[in-house]
């Protein structure tokens, strides 16, 4: 810890050429993850429309078992989570721990292989819930077989995070440095705990429920937290290039999240004993603490930032401030009684996973993208095309969720309504929602249309390198 | 934080803090729930599944039927009533009771027992109601009743609690309702013949249903010699040809036989309720015969 309010030692980059290196070391690790990221993201949008064609045309999918609502839904929300939001993280942590540390990346080639066993692991999942063999756990639908290589690789992932902070040239830790840290230390951590307690030596009863809880809360608050608040204390104030104001505060920001958002996953409707909801609520309401000082600490760095990057960046800050006014409403006030059950809560986490953590681990990508392949973007226009569809949908999805959830639990809580006329409501957010949906498959194609593009270039510039060697080489290494 | 130690003991010290909440403290107190009996009763409650429900359960979590709907009932309130049961032997002190109490005797005659006396008063007025009745030698029972849009739709007699799922593995209890809640349904649709009808085409017996049809769970196949028992009858556009019908496949019997295997109805000491006359022997167990 730090002495005097003094601000984050500024972007502290290494030497030009010390960044080639870096770069260059995160290559292929770092490719490997984007890649796989980027191809999940679009199956996951494709799964979202799928999905809720059964509120178009409840028939279509009657004679296909795979197609199913109850498979779709799943294999979408898993995707998103487990296939891009997951490895996106890690990446974008992996390439600020070797920037932040002045080293190259420590055993990049675990992360080869982790990225490998990972992207097995999700296939199986993925196949799995569309076979039937879902866990039935919400957001944690991928059975026993494919947690495993998972598991395995997100050690990999982990032990070379761990030791590419432990290499690093200065001893004082950059802000972003801490939470990337413990962005690639985390997922191992409570994975484990859920799929030993919930699948391979299932606890009883509701105490499934409370593992459950916390899980979700562990992953969606306190993982997504840590990635994005990395990639804000990172990028802003490199991108406008000014130090972090705060350390202190940003200190402040790291201990009230992990203290806090572990907890915060109890539905206050669970039939749980009423300490945990309780408890879990006030939890919830508290974290507006670590978002307000974080607010404190990047607010004036997040206005008038220039750059393609940074408009991910602003959308998915201010995409956190909504979301966590809206929890503030819901369990501040009595509201949640409304919003219980309905389309708020699938809202809530499109807001949080797509409006947030999605948008600030794109603009993380397309920034670290060209720098680590060495050679700029190949369709700069479709990476800022991507971020207007991308954040049109965001809205189209968000937006009517939201709106439509309250009109539905107005509905559900007035027992003389009908449940059919209840259920009627929901027919028509989804149905604009799928509109969103569209938009999200045709905006992340294009980042896969961009990965992909740079890796052909990056093996077509190896080709010609291997031909006439060391010129080719040094010039490829030394641009940043 | 200037050491990588350091930073990684603060995050192990918060998750840990939150593990033994939320992890270890509930497998405490509800990992070692039991089956109880029921309240004013003697059988144990819940009981496990019968086979056919068992792998009806899979049958749900494969097809993710949880994805729309809940198995959680929300319970907001409690109100109590009032119930005379006997008049005893002194009436005319009854009467007195009744003027006390507020009551009048044209509304209430004394005849026709038992008889609902004070409807959704709280409990401390149901007390005093009860015991001002016996001391006029009078018989009263006060009973409880939850309450709450969820009760009013009648998808239950009471909220859900933990003790519901001591059977269930995964617990399934879901967290949309793009579709009813199903704790219950057992009770409310206790008729395998309309589940069945239902899942082959929900709108066929709920108009304007928006539930996607299960047809992926029934076969249709050549009738030889008669028909099956469970042979959907059907009609019109969805009339298997002459010939051939209609059945269930196995996942689709026990998907049912699940189903109707749904029923938390009877009180807890955790969630109380007074069950209507007769219920209680009918309640009981989280068991049905096999359609
Ligand atoms: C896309 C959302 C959706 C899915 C998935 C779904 N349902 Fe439904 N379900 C509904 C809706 C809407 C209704 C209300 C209309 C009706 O009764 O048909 C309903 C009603 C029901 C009812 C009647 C409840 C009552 O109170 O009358 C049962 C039973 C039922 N569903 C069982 C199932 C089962 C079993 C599955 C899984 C195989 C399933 N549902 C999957 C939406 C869904």
């Amino acid at each position: 810890m730090s002495q005097s309010p003094q601000p984050a030692s500024p972007s502290a980059e290494p030497s030009p050429a010390a960044t080639g290196s870096i770069d260059a070391s995160c290559r292929w690790p770092l490719l490997g993850l984007y890649y796989g990221a980027a191809g999940w993201l679009v199956v996951s949008a494709v799964a979202y429309l799928l999905a809720s064609m059964s509120f178009h045309a409840p028939a279509m999918f009657a004679d296909c078992a795979y197609s199913s609502y109850g498979r779709m839904a799943p294999l979408a929300n898993n995707l998103l989570i487990y296939g891009f939001c997951i490895p996106a993280g890690w990446a974008a942590c992996l390439w600020m721990l070797a920037r932040l540390g002045k080293t190259r990346l420590v055993h990049g080639w675990f992360v080869i292989i982790g990225t490998k066993l990972w992207n097995l692991g999700v296939l199986l999942g993925a196949i799995g819930i569309l076979i039937g063999d879902g866990s039935g756990y919400e957001f944690l639908e991928f059975p026993l077989y494919a947690a495993w290589p998972m598991l395995v690789a997100s050690l990999l992932v982990g032990i070379s995070g761990l030791n590419t902070l432990r290499a690093r040239a200065d001893v004082e830790l950059h802000p972003a440095q801490w939470f990337a840290g413990l962005g690639v230390l985390w997922f191992p951590w409570i994975y484990i705990t859920a799929m030993l307690l919930l699948q391979l030596w299932p606890v009883r009863g509701m105490a499934q429920g409370a593992v459950h809880a916390w899980f979700l809360a562990q992953q969606q608050v306190v993982l997504t937290g840590l990635f994005g608040v990395a990639a804000l204390f990172y990028f802003l104030p490199t991108l406008k290039q000014q130090p972090l104001p705060s350390r202190q505060l940003a200190l402040f920001t790291l201990i009230t999240l992990i203290c806090f958002g572990g907890w915060a996953g109890v539905p206050l409707t669970a039939p749980v004993p009423a300490w945990m909801s309780v408890l879990s609520r006030i939890m919830s309401v508290c974290l507006v603490v670590p978002v307000l000082a974080l607010v404190l600490n990047v607010w004036p760095l997040h206005l008038r930032v220039q750059g393609d990057e940074a408009r991910y960046f602003r959308f998915g800050f201010r995409a956190l401030l909504c979301w966590m006014t809206l929890v503030l409403i819901l369990n501040g006030t009595g509201v949640w009684r409304v919003a219980a059950f309905t389309l708020v809560h699938p809202g809530l986490f499109q807001l949080l996973m797509q409006g947030c953590g999605t948008m600030l681990l794109l603009g993380a990508a397309y920034y670290i993208l060209p720098r680590i392949a060495g050679r700029p973007l190949v369709y700069p226009a479709l990476a800022r095309l991507h971020f207007a569809i991308a954040a049109a949908g965001v809205f189209l999805v968000v937006i009517p969720f939201v709106v439509g959830g309250f009109q539905q639990g107005t509905k559900l809580a007035d027992a003389e309504v009908v449940f059919t006329d209840v259920a009627a409501a929901t027919l028509m957010p989804i149905r604009v929602a799928s509109m969103g949906q569209l938009l999200f498959i045709v905006g992340h194609l294009l980042l896969s249309v961009n990965v992909v593009a740079l890796i052909w270039q990056v093996v077509r510039g190896m080709a010609k390198a291997f031909d006439n060697q060391p010129a080719a080489l040094a010039g490829a290494e030394g641009r940043a | 934080m200037r050491h990588a130690g350091v930073l990684f003991l603060t995050g192990f010290l918060a998750m840990s803090a939150s593990w033994a909440g939320f992890i270890l403290a509930p497998q405490l107190q509800l990992g070692r729930e039991s089956m109880e009996p029921v309240t004013g009763g003697s059988e144990l409650y819940p009981q496990p599944r019968p086979g056919l429900a068992a792998q009806g359960a899979a049958v749900y979590r494969a097809n993710g039927c949880n994805q729309c709907h809940t198995r959680q009932v929300q319970q907001v309130g409690v109100t109590t009533d009032v119930i005379l049961t006997e008049v005893g032997t002194n009436q005319a002190q009854v009467l007195s009771a009744f003027k006390l109490l507020g009551l009048s005797l044209a509304d209430n005659p004394l005849t026709g027992l038992p008889r609902d006396l004070l409807r959704g008063v709280d409990k401390k007025r149901a007390d005093f109601a009860q015991k001002t009745l016996e001391d006029a030698g009078a018989k009263a029972s006060v009973q409880v009743r939850a309450t709450g849009p969820d009760i009013a739709r009648g998808w239950g007699l009471r909220g859900s609690v933990a003790r519901d799922y001591l059977q269930d593995q995964p617990i399934l209890l879901g967290s949309q309702r793009l579709g009813p809640d199903l704790a219950n349904i057992g009770v409310r649709k206790p008729d395998a013949t309309w589940h069945l009808k239902h899942l082959y085409a929900p709108d066929l017996v709920v108009t304007n249903s928006t539930m996607p049809p299960y047809r992926f769970l029934f076969e249709t196949r050549q009738i030889n010699q008669s028909p099956a028992a469970d042979a959907l009858v059907l009609d019109g556009d969805l009339a298997p040809a002459p010939g051939f019908e209609v059945v269930p496949t196995v996942e689709g019997r026990a998907l049912v036989a699940y189903l109707l295997s749904l029923k938390s109805d009877v009180p807890l000491f955790e969630a109380p309720f007074s069950a209507p006359p007769g219920a209680q022997a009918a309640a009981g167990t989280n068991t049905v015969a096999n359609p």
